[in-house]
C-alpha cells in the first residue's frame, strides 16, 4: 500500500499549490484515510473473518459465507480446525491458497500486478477531483 | 400456437425493420408520407410482441410440453400462479419479456410525448425499432421461446426453485424492466440534439424517463436484496456478484444523471455532460445485459446464461460507437453556453462533484468486474474479486456521496458565502456532535462505522432543519403544523421529494453500516427442547416437521425465542430447508425475528437426524431500515413524478 500513500501524498501537495479550497483537501485526507485504515473488523471472530474472505471453489463467485454447498461447509470446518490448530489469519489463508491457487482469496492481494486494482480506482479518483478542481477554476476565471 | 408465436415474431421483425428504415428516411428526406407508414408499424410491433407472449404463457397454462422452452421451465405440479415467473425464468424467456418492455415502453413514450417534440422524435424511434429489431433477431435464428422438440416429455422439469418465492415476482422483472427501460431516456437525448430550440420540456420529459427507469432499477435492486435475505440463507443481502453489480452501475450513473439534468434545466450548462452521462448508462446496461448472457465472468445468477454473449458484446460495441460518434458529431452544440459556474460554494459545484462521485464509483465497480479478466489477460493467474474488495474500493467514496448529500442541498445556485453555509450547518453541527459523543461513550468507536453513523445523523437533521423551517414560516396562516407541512412538501415537489429520497438513501446507509460492522454469528448443534443463549436472547428448539409437495420433501425448524431481559414475550420463528430432487438443488428459508435494533437471524446448516440438527444464529443490527428504505424511495420518486397541474394550467 505504501505507492497508494505516496500517491496521494503527491496529490495533496500538488492540491495544495492551487489553493483550493480546503474542503478539497478533507476529501483527499479522507481518502488517505480509508487506504490505510483497513475496512475488516479486528474485534470480530478470526472464523467470521476468514470466511468472508475465502471463496467457495464450486459455487460460481461466492465466498463461504453466501455459501451453502458441501464443500463451502467442508472448508468451513478446516477453517475452525486450523484456528483451534493456532494458526493465524495468513497461515490459514496460505493454507487454502497452497490448495486451491490464488483465486480462492475474494480480493486481489496487494501486491505484483493485483497492484492495478487498488491503484487505477485511486488514480481514476484523484485525477477526476483533480480535474473537477481545475475546471471549476477555469470557468470561474473565464 | 408455437409455431403462430414464431411466425407472429417474424412478423414483428419485419415490421420493426421497416418502421426503423422509414423513420430514418423521413428524417433524411422530410418526406412526412414515410414518417407516417413508419409510425403504424411502430405501433404495430408493440402488438405483436404482445400476441407472441401471450401465445408463450399460453403454451405455459396448457402444459404444452411439445415447446422446449416450457417443459424446461414449468411442471403439472407447478402452481398456476409461477407462470409468469416461469415466463422470463429462462434464457429465451427472458429475452422476450424484455422486448415485451422495451417495445410497450417505446410505446407509451411516444405516444405521450408533447407534439413539439414528437416532431423531432422521428431518429430516436428509429434507434428504438433497431433495439426491437435487435432483440427478434436473436430470439428468431438463436434462442427461440417457441422451439418444438420431436419427442414431447410427459411432464416438465418444473420451475427453478430459487425462483419461488414472492419477491421474485417483483425482483427480475423490475430489474429487466430498469435496464430496458433505460434506452428511453438515451433516445429521448439523441433526439434532443435535432433541436437547437433547447425548450424545457426535453428537460421535463428526460427528467421524468430517467427518473422512472431509476425507481424501478433501484426497487429492483432493492426487492433483490430483501430476496437475498430471506431465501438465500446466509444472513446477508449484497454479495457484490457481477450481476449484482452490473445492476448497479448503470443505477449510479442514473442517480448523477438525475441530479445535473436539474442543473441543465436551471442554468443550461452540463448539456454535454448529461449526453455522456446518459450514452454511459446505456452502454452500461448493455453491458449488463451482454455479461448476464454469458459474459466471460463467473456468477450466481446464471439462470439466464447463454452463448449468445458474442451477439450481445457486438450490440454493445456497436452502440457505444455510435454514441461517441454522436457526441463528437454534436460536439460544438452541445458547449455553446454562456452561463458558467462562479464559485465552489455553489449548487452547480457540489452537483458536479456529487456526479463525478458517482460515476467513479461506478467505474471503479466496473474495474473490480472485469479485474479477473484483465489478470488472466495480461498476468495469466486467475484471483477473485468479490466483496471485500468493493467495500474496500467503493465504500468510502459511498461515506462522500452521503455527507456531499447534507451539503448540497443547503447551497444556492450561482454562489453561496462561507458564513451562510455556516449558519445554516450550525443548528446541524451541534446536534451531531452531541449525537457523537454519544455513540462514542456507547461503544461505537471504530473509525469508519463511527464516522459513517455521524455522516447519516448529520444529514438527516440538515433535512429536518430545512422542513421544520419551511414549516414554520407556512405556519403564519394557520396554527395547525401538519397542514402546513404538507402544504410545504407540495409547494417543491421536486426538492421536497429529493429529499425524501435522500432520507431513504439514509436509511439504507444506515442499515448497511449497522449489518457490515456489528454482526455477530454462531454456530452451533442444537437438539429438541434445548434451550441456547447468544447475545441476550435465549433460543429454544422446539421441534422439526416435514412436509411433502410433489417429489419435493421440506423440512421445517420450529424455534421458540425471547429476550432473556423479558423472557415472557415469546416469539416463535421457523426456519426451512426444502430438497428439490428435479433440480438436485436446497433452498433454504432462514427464520427471521425483525425489530428496528437488529434481527435474529437462524440459518438450519445441517439436519442431522430428527432431533439434533446445526444451525446458524446471526444477529444483524440495523438491517428493518434498509428494508424500510425501499417504501420510502418509492414514496420520494412519487412525489416529485406527481404531474403538477397548478404548472400545467
Amino acid at each position: 500500500m505504501k505507492l497508494d500513500l505516496l500517491l496521494t501524498m503527491y496529490g495533496m501537495i500538488y492540491v495544495k499549490k492551487l489553493k483550493f479550497i480546503s474542503l478539497f483537501n478533507i476529501f483527499i485526507l479522507a481518502i488517505l484515510c480509508s487506504c490505510i485504515l483497513p475496512v475488516e473488523n479486528s474485534e470480530k471472530d478470526l472464523y467470521i473473518q476468514l470466511e468472508k474472505e475465502i471463496m467457495c471453489p464450486v459455487c460460481d463467485g461466492q465466498t463461504l459465507d453466501q455459501s451453502q454447498s458441501l464443500i463451502a461447509e467442508d472448508m468451513k470446518n478446516t477453517i475452525k480446525e486450523k484456528i483451534l490448530q493456532g494458526y493465524n489469519k495468513e497461515e490459514v489463508k496460505n493454507y487454502f491458497i497452497a490448495r486451491y491457487g490464488e483465486s480462492i482469496i475474494a480480493y486481489p492481494k496487494v501486491e505484483g500486478f493485483n497492484i492495478f486494482a487498488y491503484l487505477i480506482p485511486i488514480l481514476g479518483l484523484i485525477f477526476s477531483l483533480l480535474i473537477f478542481g481545475f475546471y471549476i477554476r477555469k470557468q470561474k476565471l473565464g | 400456437m408455437n409455431n403462430f408465436g414464431f411466425y407472429i415474431m417474424i412478423l414483428g421483425l419485419i415490421l420493426s425493420l421497416h418502421s426503423s428504415l422509414f423513420f430514418f428516411l423521413g428524417q433524411i428526406k422530410n418526406k412526412k408520407v414515410f414518417i407516417i407508414s413508419a409510425q403504424k408499424s411502430f405501433y404495430l410491433v408493440i402488438l405483436m410482441v404482445i400476441i407472441s407472449s401471450f401465445s408463450l404463457i399460453y403454451s405455459f397454462l396448457t402444459n404444452d410440453f411439445a415447446n422446449v422452452y416450457v417443459a424446461n421451465h414449468s411442471s403439472l405440479d407447478m402452481n398456476r400462479a409461477l407462470t409468469l415467473v416461469a415466463f422470463y425464468s429462462g434464457n429465451e424467456g427472458s429475452l422476450l419479456y424484455i422486448l415485451l418492455v422495451h417495445v410497450i415502453l417505446s410505446g407509451i413514450m411516444y405516444k405521450f410525448a408533447p407534439n413539439n417534440i414528437k416532431n423531432k422524435l422521428n431518429f430516436s424511434c428509429s434507434i428504438l425499432a433497431v433495439i426491437t429489431s435487435f432483440y427478434l433477431f436473436v430470439m428468431i435464428f438463436f434462442a427461440n421461446p417457441f422451439q418444438i422438440s420431436e419427442f414431447i416429455p410427459n411432464d416438465g422439469k418444473g420451475i427453478n426453485p430459487l425462483l419461488r418465492h414472492p419477491g421474485m415476482y417483483i425482483h427480475p422483472p423490475l430489474l429487466m424492466s430498469g435496464l430496458a427501460s433505460i434506452s428511453i431516456p438515451f433516445v429521448l437525448c439523441q433526439g434532443s440534439l435535432f433541436d437547437n430550440s433547447n425548450s424545457n420540456q426535453w428537460h421535463t420529459i428526460l427528467r421524468v424517463w430517467c427518473l422512472f427507469s431509476w425507481a424501478v432499477l433501484g426497487t429492483g435492486l432493492l426487492i433483490g436484496a430483501w430476496w437475498a435475505y430471506t431465501i438465500l440463507g446466509w444472513g446477508g443481502y449484497w454479495g457484490w456478484d457481477p450481476i449484482e453489480n452490473v445492476g448497479l452501475m448503470p443505477w449510479l450513473v442514473l442517480t448523477a444523471l438525475i441530479h445535473s439534468i436539474m442543473v441543465e434545466e436551471r442554468r443550461g450548462i452540463f448539456r454535454l455532460w448529461n449526453i455522456i452521462l446518459i450514452s454511459l448508462t446505456f452502454v452500461l446496461a448493455l453491458l449488463g445485459t451482454f455479461i448476464n448472457r454469458g459474459g466471460p465472468v463467473v456468477s450466481v445468477h446464471s439462470f439466464a446464461a447463454s452463448t449468445l454473449g458474442f451477439l450481445f458484446l457486438i450490440f454493445m460495441i456497436v452502440m457505444t460507437f455510435y454514441s461517441v460518434i454522436s457526441i463528437i458529431y454534436n460536439y460544438k452544440n452541445l458547449t455553446n453556453n454562456e452561463n458558467k459556474i462562479e464559485s465552489y460554494l455553489s449548487r452547480e459545484a457540489s452537483l458536479l462533484l456529487n456526479n463525478i462521485l458517482l460515476v467513479v464509483s461506478s467505474l471503479i465497480i466496473l474495474w473490480g468486474v472485469i479485474f479477473p479478466v484483465v489478470s488472466i489477460l495480461f498476468n495469466d493467474t486467475e484471483i477473485s474479486v468479490s466483496a471485500p474488495y468493493f467495500d474496500k474500493t467503493a465504500g468510502p467514496i459511498f461515506l462522500f456521496i452521503i455527507i456531499l448529500m447534507g451539503i448540497g442541498p443547503i447551497l444556492s445556485w450561482r454562489k453561496t458565502t462561507k458564513k451562510a453555509v455556516i449558519i445554516r450547518l450550525l443548528p446541524s453541527i451541534i446536534i451531531t456532535t452531541l449525537i457523537g459523543l454519544y455513540l462514542y461513550i456507547s461503544g461505537i468507536k471504530e473509525f469508519f462505522p463511527f464516522v459513517s453513523f455521524i455522516s447519516i445523523f448529520f444529514v438527516m437533521t440538515i433535512i429536518i432543519r430545512e422542513w421544520i423551517g419551511g414549516t414554520k414560516s407556512r405556519m403564519s396562516n394557520s396554527y395547525n403544523p401538519i397542514p402546513s407541512f404538507i402544504n410545504m412538501i407540495v409547494s417543491n415537489r421536486g426538492r421536497n421529494g429529493g429529499y425524501v429520497v435522500h432520507i431513504a438513501i439514509l436509511a439504507l446507509a444506515f442499515g448497511v453500516v449497522g449489518t457490515k460492522f456489528y454482526d455477530e454469528r454462531l454456530d452451533v448443534n442444537i437438539s429438541v427442547s434445548e434451550e441456547i443463549e447468544f447475545k441476550g436472547y435465549s433460543i429454544l428448539f422446539k421441534e422439526t416437521t416435514q412436509e411433502f409437495i410433489g417429489e419435493n420433501s421440506i423440512t421445517k425448524a420450529h424455534f421458540e425465542i425471547s429476550k432473556v431481559s423479558n423472557p415472557n414475550k415469546i416469539n416463535n420463528i421457523t426456519a426451512m430447508h426444502s430438497y428439490y430432487p428435479n433440480y438436485n438443488q436446497i433452498s433454504v428459508r432462514s427464520g427471521i425475528s425483525s425489530t428496528p435494533v437488529e434481527d435474529l437471524y437462524i440459518i438450519p446448516k445441517d439436519f442431522i437426524d430428527e432431533n439434533n440438527m446445526t444451525i446458524r444464529v446471526a444477529i444483524n443490527p440495523l438491517a428493518w431500515w434498509i428494508w424500510l428504505s425501499g417504501p420510502i424511495l418509492i414514496l420520494g420518486t412519487l412525489i416529485t413524478l406527481w404531474p403538477n397541474k397548478m404548472k400545467r394550467n
